[in-house]
């Protein structure tokens, strides 16, 4: 068996591939880390709680620390439906420490829609019917879905990283009506773009077309994961994938190393 | 074949105390009627009323120490180098996934004192009483006292700890992944601060953690429900959070029975 890493890390140098006009919002992308080195901060933190002088301690190093200030969104993470609504399918919404690990380690499938969808705009179910009739597996109940957008050739640094296809309320009611609970992206949102549904709210006042995709799942439960990575080392089907969240208690989402166990 | 997961990790969350005071996680929730003020910023004109049932997105900032919760310590929380200086010690983003999907075997010290520091011959003599031949990838799980006692003041004094003779036993006989249901792999400060005032050796200080230095190893810490586990017949996953740099990162960490 084969491990596949699907991870986005979290990086806090990704501050400095921001545009400027995105430094506002860093805090919902990137995460600050403050750094405890061994040689350095690590020695005076030990010390304190030893009671021992720097000497003591073998050649002089201490322990290497971080603290981390993150929003509960960053790198690959999923969402868990609370993100979308107090109320989902008519019940209390759950939690990511809710969900239980079975519902988190399940048959993937990748459906490959480069060449085939805009950046900018929301993904046509024509176009997810037409990738689904067209893919050699099939969706089974449960099952996580993972969008290969084409965004892999859009990383954070260059223009078309903010603008990537996304996902509108219908799309996501057909992939959750084909059994899917994971519904999976490597784009950095699920939804389209926010600056897009921003303009269509403003030009037409219809408030369905706002966060339309992700609202979708108080309807439909599913579990939304953005920001993966490497889908294109990834075989179309017939493997597991398994996105353990961390217990963030009462939480809408978590940060998760998300793998592929490919055989 | 039927699968079934047991969750070996704690949840992340501040009213239960898991780590020294000041080093608590701390969690700030922002609820579905409070964030469409702020969801008013990215659609200007939006009222409650255009929102389902009022309500925008629920949404946490969290701010963690890497060493808060169910966490992985890569060699680099330990040293700066390891195996014996030869080589730079590898940070958390660059654990190899392999080693984190293996067989696990638990070690049941539950009935070592608070602060005792397990040796090689303890080790030794608990894999003869389970029946298991240690194999190089095995992931080492220590049930301590610690862990029946979590959630209560007295979690981060519990259990005993692991020293460095016990530490090297396990890493030289290929032993990549460790891991403990205390709150750290060594025997509790309270306790070792305690003999470092009588005996002042600076050896005893944190010396499960510093054998890192001569052998690189990685270490899991504040593990949940080991008491659930049989001594092995199980896989262990515990793939950590990808932080840049990072000495660790937290990790759901799961037992998969195949039965």
């Amino acid at each position: 068996m084969r491990l596949i890493d699907i991870t986005r890390p979290l990086d806090p140098r990704d501050i400095d591939k921001l545009p400027p006009e995105r430094r506002a919002n860093a805090a919902t992308m990137v995460p600050t880390i403050e750094y405890i080195r061994p040689k350095v901060e690590g020695v005076a933190a030990m010390c304190g709680h030893f009671g021992c002088k720097p000497e003591d301690l073998p050649l002089g190093e201490g322990w290497g620390a971080e603290r981390l200030h993150i929003n509960t969104h960053m790198g690959t993470h999923v969402d868990a439906p609370l993100h979308y609504g107090s109320m989902c399918e008519g019940k209390p919404a759950r939690t990511i420490s809710d969900i239980s690990l079975d519902e988190l380690y399940v048959d993937g499938l990748v459906l490959d829609l480069r060449g085939k969808v805009k950046g900018g705009e929301g993904i046509p179910t024509d176009v997810l019917k037409s990738a689904i009739a067209a893919h050699p597996g099939s969706i089974s109940k449960g099952c996580a879905v993972m969008l290969r957008t084409g965004q892999e050739d859009h990383p954070l640094g260059t223009p078309g990283f903010f603008n990537y296809p996304g996902m509108t309320r219908e799309g996501t009611l057909f992939l959750a009506s084909m059994g899917a609970k994971i519904l999976g992206t490597d784009a950095l949102g699920w939804d389209r773009p926010f600056p897009v549904m921003k303009r269509v709210f403003a030009e037409t006042g219809d408030r369905s077309q706002i966060w339309d995709g992700h609202f979708a799942g108080r309807d439909a439960e599913v579990f939304i994961i953005q920001q993966l990575h490497n889908l294109k080392s990834l075989p179309t089907h017939g493997f597991k994938v398994g996105f353990f969240p961390l217990s963030l208690a009462q939480c809408s989402a978590s940060p998760a190393r998300a793998v592929a166990f490919v055989n | 074949m039927a699968r079934r997961f047991v969750d070996l990790s704690i949840a992340i969350e501040m009213d239960v105390p898991s780590d020294p005071p000041g080093m608590e996680p701390i969690i700030q929730y922002t609820r579905h009627k409070e964030s469409v003020a702020v969801m008013a910023g990215y659609f200007p004109g939006l009222t409650p009323e255009d929102m389902p049932d009022g309500e925008g997105w629920a949404s946490e900032r969290v701010t963690l120490s890497t060493h808060n919760g169910t966490h992985m310590d890569a060699p680099y929380h330990f040293h700066s180098t390891t195996d014996h200086g030869r080589t730079r010690a590898p940070s958390i983003d660059e654990a190899p996934l392999d080693m984190c999907f293996a067989p696990g075997v638990k070690l049941d010290f539950r009935s070592k004192p608070d602060g005792y520091v397990a040796t090689a011959e303890d080790v030794e003599a608990e894999l003869k009483r389970i029946g298991h031949e240690l194999k190089a990838g095995d992931i080492v799980l220590v049930n301590t006292r610690a862990g029946e006692v979590f959630g209560k003041p007295e979690f981060i004094h519990a259990g005993c700890g692991m020293g460095r003779e016990a530490t090297l036993y396990l890493a030289e006989r290929g032993v990549k992944i460790v891991g403990t249901d205390a709150w750290s792999w060594d025997a509790p400060f309270s306790h070792t601060a305690k003999r470092w005032a009588e005996t002042r050796d600076p050896r005893i200080i944190w010396e499960g953690h510093k054998a890192g230095r001569e052998i690189p190893y990685w270490q899991m810490e504040k593990l949940a429900n080991l008491s659930k586990l049989p001594p092995f017949g199980y896989d262990i996953l515990c793939f950590p959070v990808k932080i840049k740099g990072a000495s660790a990162g937290w990790s759901r960490v799961v037992a998969m029975f195949q039965d």
